[in-house]
């Protein structure tokens, strides 16, 4: 049980929220062990912009709100960010989008994060089965995942062969192991983070289910780039 | 272990009360105390009867209670509104273990039974006594005399059962009867009101006389500790799961992508890749898996040896194996110089793989025990199947005797390959040529080699042996 994570948890449901800002839900992950985008809450325009510069251009601006859980359909993620103008221009759109489509949402700010190296999608998921309890899912994302449903599943506790096996069983497994030119995905470090997950998820029962969509897989490390945390 | 001593008693129970056992001997002589004498239970048995003095020349007694010795276990057949008082009954005489074969409870998706239900676990709260069902058929122990149909065998054997469906196993265990396999424990356990899977899977995985367990589930109740008590017990005995029921289990509104993908389908599908257990789909594939787990025992890898008369039959069963996960392929040069020399030169033999050896039009081959051996010690072979079709042969006067001198030739060969050999028997056109043929089949059988009416059932039953050997050679 780590401490920073029980007290992420215990502010939400304390403000009687099931969903983790993306923010605190990164912040949970880092300290789980996983390496996440430098996230960071802007609460002003001004604020934006001072951390856009602090983290290094460019970066992107995501709406933090706990009622908008899929934010690019409320228009609220701004991509590829170069300079203070293009910031403060991305805020403005942000916060109007927001307040048109979801008027009665409880805005906490902006989330100003740096553009992550892009690397292989991943989607690494986790959901209360109601039969055998906490299960992790791997899949690729993007279309693998919404379309062909090219994912894998594991009851938890999983083993090292387990994590393996997740890994190695979807049809798209061919390219994590460097397809065309692409590079070797490490996969070594991906079975690490699935057995981090898994203790995670049997440590924590009072969530429900997470996604970290996408991590971007490398061929050394991984990176979570966007992450949701829904207690029960 | 109290939980353990309870199960034995269910299995060999020295006295067994039947509640509502019928007042009408001819009724029950087809039901459970004509049953358990017929198939030879020696303990006690006192039917309940409110107004019978006798049933089958057995003393009967209005009530448990009313017996003045000792009972162990009881199987409760009259009507499900009449269970809660049988009940209270049991617990009062002492009984350990209650079979309740009344149907009309939760199964029904009725009030009246869902009530009924919650009465029971209500009751059986307070005493110290433990429910097989209710709504189904109870124990099959050959050993003790126990079962719930006179036609299955009475020899004891090592695969036992742990089985949601009770009618299941009537189809079943006959089929497999048929197919020299015996059973040591069968358990049929229905609406799982207390003991469930998990506890009948845990006794069977501790049980010495069972070294193969089948099993049956549609749903469990506590899934993470059936998750938990079959990956342990496959390790050591290989566990054949069929799960009954699997469809895409759409949850209405979620909010992740990960709980909207977890249909359970794709949750048992991790189930059977963590826990390494032998998946079927159905029950006759139940029994070949069963065949093949009693019989076949380790195989090494997946390269498959085909020995198969005729070129189309071999391609075809190439096929199938390929697309079953497994290989077929060419023997080394040694082993092909070797078969060469055996082969009578008849035009398009081939001496590849698939090798074409076989029963030819005057019974077996001289050659092809020989032949069996060669292809077994190539390097390149982890399992051989021989397929013999002998009824393509009976207008060249091949009949039982060649047949059962084939059956002979792979039984022999079978104990000095070097590597498992499985046989396919195919069954011919008419009943004369099939009944030997099935007799052949039978005499194999008996004698331990794995055994199939078809090249795909083989390969099937065969393929997921293979997986099931790597994964025990995984961990």
């Amino acid at each position: 049980m780590n401490n920073a994570i029980k007290q992420i948890i215990e502010k939400a449901k304390s403000e009687n929220r099931t969903a983790l800002t993306e923010i605190e839900a990164k912040q949970v992950f880092k300290e789980a062990g996983l390496q996440v985008t430098d996230t960071r809450l802007a609460v002003s325009k001004n604020d934006a912009i001072a951390m856009s510069k602090s983290i290094g251009y460019p970066v992107v601006l995501k709406i933090v709100s706990p009622e908008i859980i899929h934010k690019t359909e409320a228009n609220g993620v701004k991509l590829n960010l170069k300079t203070a103008e293009e910031v403060g221009k991305a805020w403005d759109e942000i916060m109007a989008s927001a307040k048109e489509k979801f008027p009665a949402a409880n805005i906490h700010g902006v989330a100003v994060q740096g553009m992550a190296k892009s690397g292989l999608e991943i989607i690494i998921g986790m959901t209360q089965d109601a039969q055998f309890g906490p299960v992790l899912m791997f899949g690729l994302g993007g279309i693998f995942v919404e379309v062909m449903k090219d994912v894998s599943f594991g009851i938890t506790p999983i083993t090292k062969r387990d994590a393996g096996e997740m890994i190695r069983s979807i049809k798209g497994y061919p390219l994590l192991n460097g397809f065309r030119g692409t590079p070797k995905i490490d996969v070594a470090n991906l079975e690490s983070w699935l057995l981090k997950l898994s203790d995670f998820a049997r440590t924590y029962p009072e969530i429900k289910e997470f996604d970290l969509n996408p991590v971007f897989a490398y061929a050394q490390g991984a990176m979570v780039v966007d992450a949701r945390i829904i207690l029960k | 272990m109290v939980q353990d001593l309870n199960l034995n008693v269910a299995f060999d129970p020295k006295s067994i009360a039947v509640i509502g056992a019928s007042s009408d001997d001819n009724a029950e002589r087809k039901s459970w105390v004509g049953r358990l004498q017929e198939f030879g239970y020696t303990g006690k048995i006192y039917p309940i009867n409110l107004k019978a003095t006798m049933v089958l020349g057995l003393k009967a007694y209005p009530s448990v209670t009313a017996v003045p010795d000792p009972i162990d276990y009881a199987i409760i057949s009259i009507k499900s509104s009449l269970v809660p008082m049988a009940l209270r009954d049991c617990i009062a005489k002492g009984i350990k273990v209650v079979h309740i074969f009344a149907a009309g409870f939760a199964e029904t998706g009725m009030e009246e039974g869902k009530k009924l239900q919650q009465e029971v676990i209500s009751i059986i709260k307070e005493g110290k006594i433990r429910i097989i069902g209710p709504n189904c058929m109870g124990i099959y122990n050959p050993k003790t005399g126990l079962t719930f149909n006179v036609r299955f065998s009475r020899e004891s054997g090592e695969v036992g059962i742990v089985s949601q469906t009770g009618a299941g196993m009537m189809e079943l265990i006959p089929h497999a009867n048929a197919r020299g396999i015996r059973f040591s424990k069968v358990i049929s356990y229905g609406n799982a009101l207390d003991l469930n899977a998990s506890e009948f899977v845990e006794y069977l995985a501790n049980d010495k006389e069972t070294k193969y367990i089948f099993c049956y589930v549609e749903g469990v109740n506590d899934g993470f500790r059936f998750f938990n008590i079959v990956r342990d017990c496959n390790r050591t005995k290989p566990v054949i799961i069929l799960k009954g029921g699997l469809t895409e289990g759409g949850s209405g509104a979620v909010s992740s992508h990960t709980a909207s993908l977890a249909g359970s389908e794709l949750v048992w599908k991790a189930f059977f890749n963590q826990t390494g257990a032998i998946q079927v789909d159905t029950l006759n594939e139940a029994v070949e898996q069963i065949v093949a787990v009693e019989k076949l025992g380790e195989i090494k890898g997946r390269r498959i040896g085909i020995v198969a008369r005729g070129g189309g039959v071999g391609v075809v069963a190439t096929d199938t194996c390929e697309r079953a996960g497994l290989k077929v392929p060419a023997l080394t040069k040694e082993t092909r110089l070797e078969l060469a020399k055996i082969t009578p030169a008849e035009a398009g033999s081939s001496i590849r793989n698939p090798v074409e050896i076989g029963l030819g039009r005057f019974g077996v081959s001289e050659y092809y025990a020989k032949g069996l051996n060669l292809v077994a010690d190539d390097p390149n072979i982890d399992v051989v199947m021989a397929v013999l079709n002998p009824h393509v042969y009976t207008q060249e006067g091949v009949g039982a005797k060649e047949i059962d001198q084939s059956a002979q030739v792979l039984i022999d060969t079978a104990k000095t390959l070097s590597k498992p050999l499985v046989a396919v028997i195919t069954l011919g056109d008419s009943i004369d040529v099939i009944g030997m043929e099935l007799h052949a089949q039978e005499t194999m059988l008996k004698a331990g080699v794995p055994t199939f009416s078809t090249v795909e059932a083989a390969i099937l039953a065969i393929s997921k042996m293979a997986k099931y050997w790597e994964f025990r050679r995984s961990l």
